[in-house]
């Protein structure tokens, strides 16, 4: 039967090669997104049949994760949230001259994580369906503190500076209404940050337009002496490179499963599992101490986490009708358009379209193999184009994507005005990813811990009340101490020597 | 000098702008008194997320007023504090021309109104003038939860703490489940989950005793959840929910009926100065309501039909005054809670 369903959805390809290509420029975009790019193309999947819209909504969904990864890579702009991580080292990888090593880390890590994920849920929905009935407020707390907890990794660099720029993104991240009383704080009367602080425009400035700021002063992406790496670079050498990063499969399971784990819980997404799947790979790397200087696995662990939530967020969509993030909730809304409910019914009513989701998603990935892999090489070059070329450029498109997802000029605004901050950090040796995730976890650990905390009237002992979330403190000291022990054993090794 | 088709003179520019110009100065008053009322889409300004009850229901009346009014409708969506960004966006940065709508969450957003400190008035500079629908509050609990009836639940609630996920505080859910605590002693800890599904989530896992929303979204979940009770008797939802019972019919209580109600607003401003626009609208909706294809419209979405029903300003006055009574009565409770 799985055999039928894969011909089928395969025999949708006229849908699924444009979503993917589509997929893939509105994830390398900042500011857009697979679920306003469905929401704009609305039309057009409610005119086609059910299973076309699902093939597509699927196959593009699939592919902006992908997608979010390039513009980390080669410009040091993550497309969403999702792929900030991915930019601590596949950035130093691009200005080192090995963009094209980094992509194909990036495409194998993305297309293995995405497939290894779909396979997963398909095969373990039964059982993953019950995952939800376990996380709960309390080990989301532990889970964001798994992210959280990078900041001190950034900050071992510079305690003071690591912790000051975490601190900061915390406290810009509590802009907005509070989550009990929707009470405003410190939004100076602006309507505009009432929900909070948005991650687009924050992102865009930290990140995009404080990359501009730098390229004008250096001239390019890729340091002059690795330019000849670049433009020496081959198309056979993809292959190569496939071949050598598929030694990490084994990383990029255990992440794409991380990712798995963290999207089937509601409103978690891709952020927080690339976060932790990066924090994870660099604890229980041999080589922890290289991290951040551009090593592949770096760029590997993010992005198969990411591509893990694409699946994860099916999970209660199918097995319980909840959607697990926006994408889904809004693919949800078009299927209900075409009379279709997503649910558990679906797998007994409708079987081909229960299925279909996730054959859909499989052959995506499959999909994105021959489309993408060439690409690599080309892509690459990016790196070595001139500032007069690429600033115009970024800053056009991000200062557009800042606007994009709310429509509010104020977006444009705030995006300069975080790319000035993000400038004078760099500059001042402040890390813009620690200050991105008190910006993005911020909120959410303040959501989940007061929820948490309300649950028990204030008791601060719910922290360690559950059986599943203690044995997760468990791992997050464990995680926190085995760098010094390795470090320490280390030390004594040499000594010994 | 002979004069050729298509060569602009001076005298030929002059003539055709003034007459562009005449036509551009007087033509909307032309359009109007015509009755021509909407010549161009229509913007629907809605003040909670994409994909939520707000969208699917403003969406199914749009489809089928285009086809009478002629235009298309527009949507834009700003959720965020309780209703708080969408309803002073629309208030103070929308032209007031007609062209601008408001499809409302009633209920919650008006209890936000009335709690929170805002820069718009209700119905000073926001007038609700078609109700296109309510839906009972109910309490319900997942499917597999020891807590079978609503009995049990108050039951629970005078021997221990019993939770109760609400979409927020400021929600009609939260005053029904406050109430209830308050006449019969029981001991209900609302704790808001931020949006439906979440909401949801927390009954339908156990990280609540219970959860209390709209029957609308009870309903949508099918056996995920077992409904306990309704705060407003609604024959016509009782087969779809299980004929749960009255929480005021088993407690003998004379809690307000709650419910959360969706309709349409637009400026007041616009109510009170441009009639013809207002009788356009107001005809066009209400004629949608024995239009058999917006029941089709609910039914290709999945969507109850049942509490489908018009109410007029007055009735949207009404609901706009007993809400903002309710809210100021239970604010201080909310936030003691």
């Amino acid at each position: 039967m799985i055999g039928g369903l894969f011909a089928h959805s395969l025999s949708y390809w006229w849908v699924m090669i444009p979503a993917v290509l589509l997929g893939n420029i509105v994830g390398a975009i900042p500011g857009f997104s697979a679920a306003n790019t469905i929401i704009i193309l609305l039309p057009l999947t409610l005119s086609v049949d059910v299973e076309a819209a699902l093939i597509f909504m699927m196959a593009l969904y699939s592919a902006s994760q992908l997608g979010n990864g390039i513009p980390a890579i080669l410009v040091n702009i993550p497309g969403t949230g999702g792929a900030a991580a991915t930019t601590l080292d596949g950035y130093p990888m691009a200005q080192k001259g090995q963009a094209q090593r980094a992509l194909v880390y990036c495409f194998v890590a993305s297309i293995f994580g995405g497939l290894i994920g779909t396979m997963f849920v398909l095969v373990m929905l039964p059982v993953l369906s019950q995952v939800g009935n376990y996380l709960h407020s309390v080990e989301m707390v532990v889970i964001i503190l798994f992210g959280l907890t990078l900041i001190a990794v950034i900050a071992a660099q510079d305690l003071v500076k690591g912790l000051l720029a975490g601190m900061l993104g915390l406290l810009i991240g509590a802009i907005g209404t509070d989550f009990i009383y929707s009470e405003p704080r410190a939004t100076f009367g602006m309507i505009e940050l009432y929900d909070g602080v948005p991650l687009v425009p924050a992102l865009i400035g930290l990140f995009a337009i404080s990359e501009v700021f730098m390229l004008i002063e250096r001239g390019r992406v890729v340091k002059d002496e690795f330019m000849d790496v670049v433009v020496s670079s081959k198309f056979y050498d993809v292959w190569l490179l496939v071949k050598e990063s598929l030694r990490s499969w084994f990383l990029m399971a255990w992440t794409a499963l991380i990712g798995v784990i963290i999207g089937i819980i509601p409103g978690a997404g891709a952020s927080i599992a690339a976060f932790v799947a990066y924090q994870q790979a660099r604890t229980f790397s041999k080589t922890p101490e290289l991290f951040g200087t551009g090593v592949p696995e770096g760029v590997a662990a993010p992005e198969a986490a990411n591509n893990g939530v694409t699946s994860g967020t099916l999970v209660p969509l199918m097995a319980i009708g909840v959607p697990g993030g926006s994408t889904a909730a809004i693919m949800m809304v078009v299927l209900q358009y075409h009379g279709v409910t997503l649910g558990p019914r679906l797998f007994i009513d409708r079987p081909e379209l229960a299925y279909g989701i996730f054959t859909a998603s499989f052959i995506t990935y499959l999909m994105m193999i021959p489309l993408m892999f060439p690409m690599a090489q080309y892509m690459s070059r990016v790196t070595t184009f001139p500032a007069f070329f690429l600033v115009p450029t970024i800053l056009t498109f991000t200062l557009l994507g800042a606007f994009v997802p709310r429509t509010y000029m104020f977006d444009m605004g705030l995006a300069v005005a975080f790319g000035v901050l993000g400038y004078l950090a760099r500059k001042t040796g402040y890390h813009v990813t620690a200050l991105l995730i008190g910006i993005i976890l911020g909120p959410l650990m303040e959501q989940y811990l007061m929820r948490a905390l309300r649950i028990s009237r204030g008791e601060v002992d719910i922290l360690f009340s559950s059986t599943l979330g203690n044995i997760l403190w468990v791992f997050l000291v464990i995680t926190l101490v085995l760098p010094y022990v390795r470090s320490h054993m280390a030390k004594q090794k040499v000594e010994a020597a | 000098m002979k004069r050729t088709t298509g060569t602009i003179t001076r005298r030929g520019l002059i003539r055709a702008g003034t007459a562009g110009a005449a036509v551009a100065l007087f033509a909307p008053s032309v359009l109007r008194a015509q009755g021509s009322y909407p010549t161009r889409n229509i913007n629907v300004v809605i003040a909670t997320g994409q994909g939520g009850g707000a969208e699917t229901t403003a969406r199914c009346f749009t489809n089928v007023l285009r086809t009478d009014l002629g235009v298309d409708f527009e949507f834009e969506f700003h959720p965020g504090a309780g209703g708080q960004v969408g309803y002073e966006l629309y208030a103070n940065r929308r032209d007031k021309d007609g062209y601008n709508l408001l499809y409302s969450n009633m209920h919650p957003e008006i209890i936000t109104f009335a709690t929170q400190e805002t820069t718009y008035d209700l119905p000073g500079d926001i007038i609700h003038f078609a109700k296109t629908g309510g839906t009972p509050i109910v309490t319900y609990v997942g499917a597999n939860s020891p807590i079978q009836s609503l009995e049990q639940l108050v039951e629970e609630g005078k021997k221990r703490t019993v939770t109760i996920a609400t979409s927020r505080l400021p929600h009609p859910g939260t005053i029904g489940m406050l109430s209830l605590a308050e006449a019969t002693g029981a001991d209900f800890n609302l704790i808001p989950f931020g949006g439906g599904n979440p909401t949801s989530m927390a009954a339908i896992t156990g990280e609540t005793d219970a959860a209390v929303l709209t029957a609308g979204v009870a309903i949508s979940l099918g056996d995920q959840v077992r409904i306990l009770g309704t705060f407003r008797p609604t024959p016509e939802f009782d087969a779809q929910m299980g004929n749960p019972p009255g929480v005021n019919s088993v407690f003998g209580t004379s809690i307000p009926e709650l419910e959360l109600s969706q309709g349409w607003a637009m400026h007041t401003e616009v109510w009170n100065n441009m009639p013809e626009v207002r009788e356009r609208l107001v005809t066009a909706i209400r004629a949608a309501f024995d239009n058999p294809e917006l029941k089709a419209q609910f039914e290709a979405v999945n969507y109850p039909f049942e509490g489908v029903e018009y109410g007029d300003e007055t009735v949207c006055a009404e609901i706009v005054q007993n809400t903002i009574e309710l809210a100021r009565r239970y604010k201080d409770r909310i936030r003691e809670s």
